[in-house]
């Protein structure tokens, strides 16, 4: 028996320590809690966060200690571990547990010595405080440091009803808490105090002003605000807020206020009339804007337009209809800006007529724009051209370039534009061809390469020239006919000189595709390596791969510079390769790379000096950085 | 005339403190009397915030400036140096808004003071030209809709692409976007992708710094002026200046910086300038009480379930928008057949007028102005809220309030230090 009891007594005694020695696997350290902040994502935070919250207060309290004066180096690991304590409690459900941090960051708050620690655990308190955190800070509203903050965070936490009484605390150490008290009542507003010595309104009209729900006489209301808008002195800012409310409360019965407000010598207060004009929606009432228009000074006018293209209903919409063909320019632009938002296929051919009759570049651009904004617009300028035969002899050529960049935009491949864009391709006018041109880029066929080949050679200006070019290279692409176009100018190229040949090099750089760069190789391997080189062929030839966006240009100039004899080709070789590098390499440390071997391969001080300058030039790039 | 009912406790409340001070503002075309002011008639501006962004709005053309404004007297000392004779620097806004020879203001402070110098000019009778982005919360841009509505200021955002210029790393201005969604060829409802992998950076070198250790102001910064209405913390030089943005109490870090910017287009192109998101969610790192750091993933979804995600890690070829009947790729590329031709046959949109000062002499509502331009900036401060907070939110867009979230809520309205209010 005594054997058993001693037995009984030692396994019972090693049970014992046996919990006294194992430790308990889900108790969380400081030191642990330190290293998990910042959680990585919210799933992990919960984790983090719930199981510090099972942890005695003692954790929570050594974070809170943790929080130190802004003259020491701040523990950031603490501080996200406490604003994450907060933001956690404050989701339903957690009530207790928000109960509990808002009492340990209370008493954090009365631990602390210095403010900017107090000012932490304020913030704090202001995210997770409830109804018992008011009477915590309330022993801080008449301190003299942290008033405001106690103030503010009451307000946070507490509603108008918890700052409301602070204005009877006597705070002899805190002479700015009334005003800390009415800053915060401020937040509960949503307008700011006005008074009638600053606006010129009388007291009642204020005070519906702040409280437009209280109106229940509008006549009255109506009458307050139309005194005010009469009165001497009042400011027009002041007269936009009585507007307003008179709009408000008279509705379509304010429309002769309104109207005489849009009249008004002050420009604020004619805005605001028109402005508020949206808010009394309705035919009626646009009608009566309507007939008003002519009454308008010319300044007026074309805003009352402007605000009436705002609006749906008919009258509106004939209003802006009438104005396209107003006298008065600034109407006719308030009415291309406005006509197609309503309308569609019918303002076609007004518009055309619009364009025919438009008599500055601003006026054109104005209808090229509204044109643009037609729906179907090919199909519909078809319908309209058939009752306006000849449409397009007399247009001026700032028209004629319009309409191509219409076609150009719209690309509209119909025969009837593109017969246009084919004979507008001939026109006396250069600023007509060029745009041409790039009309036939968009919407030609394969039939216009010859034409635009031809605008190309033939163009006594480079600006025409340039502008086939461009055109030529547009449309071989549109038609994946790059190779094809590359072979045909290496074919004219041969047999080119002068003029003709400097564009048709430019037009294989504007190719731009490996084929293209093939022949200009080729041509360039020609004359730099002939018996008599031209020079001035050379040279464009190599300032045309220097300028090449495919690095494989580069290489062929790194090759020419290496086999050229003759010094001068030999440096406009090395200089359009080291502009090549610069184009193709933007890492500054990179073109360094490619370029600081040559100086090694250079024969001349020239060249020498264009490879260091180079370098040079990459070195101060990098240490920039 | 009818007996005034007894007064509200609000109204009482209201009327029981300090009255606001009163500015003795005539604006200058008041000032000219009977004389209508002609359309050709000079705009004059005041720039207020002179350190980085401001200086850029000194350059814009078509108005003249006749004072400047800054807290740092450095500043205020090199703009003043560079600008023609007669313009005058002041070290506080109050004064420039009472001078009655100053017709816009151009706001280019930090964040946490645009909403307060908005409200306050439109008071003023003056028109406004805003930095992004234009407040730093969404109780602060409700105020200043009012505000500009109630006086009828002209109002505008400085960003820009929703009406012209290149839309970042997208490769092509927002018109032929817009385009393809007002004409639907995408279908509907849409997803728009925005971060690197479709052109936009989210810039998280915004991020502030969790070390901050007291230093001592200069003596050149008016630094409680520099604060204004933030939360008092002790002055670092990464606080303020060129790095502000990396801390909540002034901005939002990358978000704020660029997300006006990237996510007003998207709003104009997905047709959404009178309303909000209704579900945002939230994939980020906890965050730092004072210093904004970088998030991996924000998604906001409408009611309609068209859906923006701002996403700094995804990679491949995500389009930038996708329907259900096709997408949009960077480039304007697009797997619908015949796109290019199909695009050029589609209308143009609305026309949009880009001149803010012609807007102002016109009293004409500009195209990205306070209603609209307060619907972009609360889409970037629901990010923030919902990276801030590091959950899920569900937002009333009518009401502008978050649903059932009083956390969320107390950040919509955040307490300002005295005297400053809006």
């Amino acid at each position: 028996m005594r054997f058993l009891s001693a037995f009984h007594c030692s396994c019972a005694l090693i049970a014992i320590l046996g919990v006294l020695c194992v430790p308990d696997a889900h108790a969380l350290s400081l030191e642990e809690t330190l290293q998990s902040m910042p959680p990585e994502n919210a799933a992990v935070a919960d984790e983090v966060f719930t199981q510090l919250l099972n942890e005695p207060d003692a954790l929570v309290i050594a974070l809170c200690d943790r929080i130190v004066p802004p003259d020491q180096a701040p523990d950031a690991a603490a501080q996200f571990a406490l604003y994450g304590l907060a933001k956690h409690v404050v989701v339903p459900g957690r009530e207790i547990q928000r109960g509990r941090m808002a009492r340990l960051f209370e008493a954090a708050l009365d631990k602390a010595g210095h403010p900017d620690v107090r000012r932490f655990f304020m913030a704090q308190l202001r995210v997770c405080g409830d109804a018992a955190t008011i009477g915590a800070l309330d022993k801080y509203v008449c301190d003299p440091v942290l008033c405001d903050d106690a103030v503010q965070s009451i307000a946070v936490i507490g509603g108008l009803d918890a700052v409301a009484p602070l204005f009877m605390r006597n705070c002899p150490d805190a002479p700015g808490k009334d005003a800390s008290v009415q800053n915060a009542l401020m937040r509960f507003n949503s307008l700011p105090d006005f008074t009638p010595e600053e606006t010129g309104l009388s007291a009642e009209l204020l005070a519906y002003l702040a409280n437009p729900a209280a109106v229940e006489d509008a006549a009255h209301v109506a009458a307050l605000c139309r005194d005010a808008l009469a009165r001497e002195g009042v400011k027009s800012q002041y007269k936009a807020m009585a507007l307003q409310m008179l709009v408000s409360v008279a509705g379509e019965n304010a429309l002769p206020d309104l109207l005489q407000a849009a009249e008004s010598p002050e420009p604020l207060l004619c805005g605001a009339a028109l402005l508020l004009a949206h808010s009394l929606p309705g035919e009626r009432l646009s009608q009566t804007w309507a007939d008003k228009l002519p009454e308008f000074n010319e300044s007026l006018r074309p805003r009352v337009l402007a605000m009436l293209g705002r609006r749906d209903d008919p009258a509106a919409v004939q209003a802006v209809r009438d104005a396209l063909a107003d006298p008065l320019v600034e109407m006719r632009l308030a009415a291309y800006e406005a006509v197609t938002r309503h309308s569609g296929a019918d303002m076609t051919g007004p518009l055309l007529d619009a364009l025919k009759r438009a008599d500055s570049e601003k006026e054109i651009q104005a209808v090229k724009a509204a044109l643009l904004r037609v729906p179907d617009l090919e199909q519909n300028v078809s319908a309209a051209l058939n009752d306006r035969p000849g449409y397009e002899t007399d247009l001026d050529p700032a028209q004629k370039t319009a309409c191509l960049e219409i076609i150009a935009e719209r690309r509209a491949e119909q025969p009837l534009f593109i017969d246009a864009v084919r004979a507008f391709l001939l026109d006396a006018d250069g600023r007509v061809r060029r745009a041409a041109c790039a009309a036939l880029g968009a919407t030609g066929t394969p039939s216009d390469f010859d034409l635009l080949y031809q605008r190309l050679l033939q163009e006594e200006r480079d600006a025409e020239a340039d502008a086939a070019r461009d055109a030529l290279a547009a449309l071989a692409k549109r038609l994946e006919a790059e190779d094809g176009i590359a072979a045909r100018t290496g074919e004219a190229l041969a047999s080119a000189d002068g003029t003709s040949r400097m564009r048709l090099v430019k037009l294989l750089a504007a190719l731009g595709t490996p084929a293209a760069l093939e022949v200009t190789r080729a041509a360039a391997e020609q004359v730099l390596f002939s018996e008599a080189p031209d020079a001035g062929y050379a040279v464009q030839l190599l300032e045309t791969l220097g300028r090449w966006t495919d690095p494989e240009a580069g290489d062929l100039l790194a090759g020419f510079w290496q086999r050229l004899e003759e010094e001068t080709l030999r440096l406009d070789a090395l200089k359009n390769y080291i502009a090549s590098v610069q184009r193709s390499y933007p890492d500054a440390a990179k073109q360094r790379d490619v370029l600081a071997p040559l100086a090694e391969q250079c024969r001349t001080d020239a060249e020498r000096e264009a490879v260091n300058t180079a370098v040079a030039r990459a070195e101060k790039e990098l240490n920039k950085k | 005339m009818r007996h005034k009912a007894s007064p509200s406790r609000r109204e009482f409340l209201k009327t029981a403190g300090t009255a606001a001070a009163a500015f003795s503002i005539v604006p200058r075309h008041v000032l000219g009397g009977a004389q209508f002011a002609a359309p050709s008639e000079e705009i004059t501006r005041a720039v207020i915030g002179v350190g980085g962004m401001g200086q850029g709005h000194l350059g814009y053309t078509g108005a003249r400036t006749v004072a400047v404004c800054d807290v740092d007297q450095k500043h205020l000392d090199s703009v003043l140096e560079r600008l023609e004779a007669g313009v005058t620097g002041h070290r506080d806004f109050r004064e420039v808004l009472a001078r009655d020879d100053v017709d816009v203001v151009h706001i280019a402070t930090p964040p946490h003071w645009h909403g307060i110098i908005s409200a306050e000019a439109a008071r003023a009778g003056k028109d406004i030209w805003c930095e992004k982005p234009m407040t730093r919360t969404i109780g602060e841009g409700r105020r200043v809709v009012k505000a500009v509505q109630r006086h009828g200021a002209i109002f505008r955002l400085n960003t820009w692409f929703r009406f012209r210029d290149n839309f970042y790393g997208f490769g092509s201005t927002v018109q032929p976007i817009k385009k393809v969604v007002e004409n639907r060829l995408l279908g509907w409802p849409l997803t728009v992708t925005v971060g690197p992998v479709t052109g936009f950076d989210w810039k998280f070198q915004w991020s502030g710094r969790t070390d901050l250790v007291e230093e001592p102001v200069p003596e050149e910064l008016d630094y409680d002026f520099w604060l204004g209405p933030a939360p008092y913390k002790p002055y670092h030089t990464h606080r303020v200046h060129g790095t502000f943005r990396g801390y909540w109490d002034y901005d939002g870090g990358g978000l704020g910086d660029m997300g006006m910017h990237y996510l007003d287009p998207v709003q104009y192109l997905l047709e959404k300038d009178d309303t909000s998101p209704v579900a945002i969610s939230v994939d980020a790192p906890l965050q730092h009480p004072d210093a904004a750091s970088s998030w991996r993933r924000i998604e906001m979804t409408y009611a309609d379930g068209c859906k923006i995600i701002l996403d700094a890690e995804i990679s491949g070829d995500v389009p930038y928008i996708s329907g259900p009947e096709g997408n949009l790729y960077k480039g304007m590329r697009s797997d619908l057949p015949n796109f290019e031709k199909i695009l050029a046959s589609l209308p143009e949109p609305d026309y949009q007028e880009p001149d803010f000062y012609k807007a102002v002499k016109e009293r004409r509502k500009f195209p990205l102005n306070e209603a609209n331009g307060h619907r972009s900036c609360t889409l970037v401060n629901l990010g923030v809220i919902a990276v801030r907070l590091g959950r899920d939110l569900r937002y009333d867009p009518v009401r502008e309030q978050f649903i059932d979230d009083d956390a969320a809520n107390r950040l919509i309205n955040q307490p300002m230090r005295a005297p400053w209010h809006l």
